[in-house]
């Protein structure tokens, strides 16, 4: 089993390790922070939803622009908003909170607008949650990088699944790992 | 003043309890003050506001006018004298003339001709982007965003990063996506929290252990920001316009914002015959909205004794005014093009002096055979065709146009956009820190008149 989630580990890092072709430039974007709108929305169709997040998040795509976009300045182009703040934090948590209301259909339904392995990845959190189940949601959203990151985050999710077990998983589980520095941060 | 008598009239129509929140700015130092910055998008043709001309202008070819009939535009005259020709769309702002000043001839940045660029330079001072004043406006007087956008505008602004677009509806499920955020709290924040605080904490401050500070920083500050949405109160009106000026009063009076930007749409790039022939119904509509947006204002208590006009300053603008005519078209069916040696802005409410005209164009005098009288040497030398009507010069003074100081272009001579923005700047009490806007090598001057004490 854990050969096989290696495995499953590893073709995702081939096939769809960050950033990949054609995507958004990440270039200028500076070390911790928000890695912007038009990126972020880059991964969630990549690996989430191909209608992307603006269409499930039900919110028109220049809100995304306070998680970090870029502007002209002087004929140049220069990263802007990329600065954690209220707004942005208000914005994101607003957002996110759409997607998983979106994205807990999974447990009763398979719904045509998220990709197939996402499907897959998330379905198993429904009702439960083990380290591989989150190892594998990480491996899939995220990457291989920031292993001691994913330790630690598994580690909360466990112990905060622990202390609340009437909680369902998936909307605990979704919201702190898309509201993750590791996801929303450049690294 | 705030017109107690206007407002009785109209106060039961619009729901006091929303607005009347002067108490939460009460025991406070800071006196409540307000920008709403309208801009009409696409470049306001301005004879077709405040800036007209006599119809004579039209039979002899040197300007176009759809409006129907021989209806000549109304004289305006303010309280020294000064005067301007107002259409049909401008006479639509007719009650509320004692609030604003009229300023004509407005020089914009003649380098460039783009809306875009012109737009930037309107809003940052560089046709190329920059920073916007609105966040230095009223900075630490407690208001949860720097600005508000009224929808999405596309302008290269690099600051404000702590400002968001909406629109009623875009508000309303802000409102509602913050109820639901405040009584079920994110799920699993304590998760998030904690990974936020380790990392934060780590001493190798390799840019993510800063972000993630800020992270920590924003989610906190996100409380205060979701609970003041949560407080909104979004009316909706059959009137779109009603309905916008009701969140703009919520926005200020619920502390969201001090500033708003207000971009106002109609078909009004006329370069073809065919858009510019529909003018008359376009400016009409546009003096319609700005008259409502002016009424709202005039006629809604803030508090117990002023209106939100007696709290706000209003800014109206446009990326610049437009051609008399195109070359080449009958003057019956032309459209129009740029014109930024021209444009007409309006100021008004908190800090601006009311019922004032400041500033003209030339092209305004012909002889019987239609010979235009008044374009000077260095209008000859801008626009050879005499096609756009040019800002006189303005003596800073008198608050008066005066007769051609030079033979070379010098934009200190002038009514600038520069001098409008410094104006305003002012006027909003803006740190000496955000630097003024320059006519070349010299800050531009203010225009003194504006100041209403």
């Amino acid at each position: 089993m854990r050969f096989l989630i290696l495995l499953f580990g590893c073709l995702l890092w081939a096939g769809l390790h960050l950033p990949q072709d054609g995507a958004p430039e990440s270039k200028g974007i500076p070390r911790g922070q928000m890695r912007g709108g038009d990126a972020l929305d880059s991964v969630f169709t990549q690996r989430v939803s191909p209608f992307g997040m603006a269409y499930i998040a039900e919110v028109s795509p220049l809100t995304l622009e306070p998680l970090g976009v870029f502007k002209s300045n002087g004929g140049r182009k220069v990263y802007t908003r990329g600065t954690p703040n209220g707004v942005s934090m208000f914005v994101w948590q607003a957002v996110v909170q759409n997607i998983v209301e979106k994205a807990k259909e999974v447990c009763d339904d398979s719904p045509d607008e998220f990709h197939q392995e996402w499907a897959e990845v998330t379905q198993d959190l429904c009702h439960e949650v083990s380290p591989s189940q989150l190892k594998e949601l990480w491996w899939y959203l995220i990457g291989l990088e920031f292993d001691h990151e994913m330790e630690m985050w598994i580690e909360e999710v466990l112990e905060f699944h622990e202390q609340n077990p009437e909680m369902k998983p998936l909307n605990y589980v979704l919201n702190s790992i898309f509201l993750n520095p590791m996801f929303l941060l450049q690294p | 003043m705030f017109e107690r008598r206007l407002l009785l009239k109209t106060c039961g129509m619009v729901p006091l309890l929303p607005y009347a929140s002067g108490a939460i700015f009460r025991g406070q130092d800071l006196e409540p003050h307000f920008f709403l910055h309208i801009h009409v998008m696409g470049g306001v043709d301005t004879s077709y506001f405040f800036d007209a001309r006599p119809r004579v202008f039209t039979a002899k070819g040197k300007i176009q006018n759809y409006h129907p009939g021989d209806r000549e535009p109304q004289r305006w005259v303010d309280q020294e004298g000064r005067s301007c020709l107002v259409a049909p769309a401008g006479q639509q702002l007719a009650d509320f003339r004692g609030d604003v000043t009229i300023l004509n001839g407005v020089h914009m940045n003649l380098s460039f001709d783009g809306h875009g660029q012109n737009l930037n330079d309107l809003v940052t001072g560089s046709p190329f982007g920059g920073e916007y004043f609105l966040p230095y406006f009223r900075r630490g007087s407690g208001h949860s965003l720097e600005f508000v956008t009224m929808g999405d505008v596309f302008i290269d602004i690099t600051n404000g990063g702590g400002s968001l677009a909406l629109t009623p509806d875009g508000a309303k499920s802000m409102v509602a996506l913050a109820t639901s955020l405040g009584h079920q709290g994110a799920s699993g924040m304590p998760i998030v929290l904690n990974r936020l605080e380790d990392l934060g904490g780590r001493s190798d401050d390799d840019g993510l252990s800063l972000g993630a500070r800020s992270m920590k920083r924003g989610i906190q500050h996100s409380d205060e920001i979701i609970q003041r949405f949560r407080r909104l109160r979004l009316e909706i009106d059959p009137d779109p316009v009603l309905t916008q000026c009701r969140l703009v009063g919520q926005i200020f009076s619920r502390k969201l914002a001090s500033g708003i930007f207000w971009p106002i749409y109609g078909d009004i790039d006329v370069h073809d015959t065919g858009s510019a022939q529909l003018q008359p119904v376009t400016y009409d509509a546009i003096g319609t909205q700005l008259a409502g947006i002016f009424r709202f204002l005039k006629t809604t208590p803030f508090d117990g004794e002023r209106s939100f006009l007696d709290v706000t300053t209003v800014m109206i603008g446009s990326e610049f005014s437009r051609t008399m005519r195109q070359l080449g078209n009958p003057v019956e069916a032309t459209g129009t093009d740029h014109n930024s040696l021209a444009n007409s802005l309006i100021l008004g409410g908190k800090g601006v002096k009311g019922n004032q005209i400041l500033g003209a164009t030339d092209l305004a005098k012909m002889d019987r055979s239609g010979k235009i009288l008044d374009a000077s040497s260095i209008h000859h030398s801008l626009d050879p065709h005499l096609i756009k009507a040019m800002g006189k010069p303005f003596d800073f003074e008198t608050g008066r146009s005066r007769i051609e100081p030079s033979v070379d272009y010098q934009r200190s001579n002038y009514l600038t956009m520069e001098s409008v923005a410094n104006t305003v700047y002012e006027v909003l009490n803006l740190p000496s820190e955000f630097p003024r806007r320059r006519n070349g090598g010299d800050t531009a001057p203010v225009i003194p008149q504006v100041f209403s004490s």
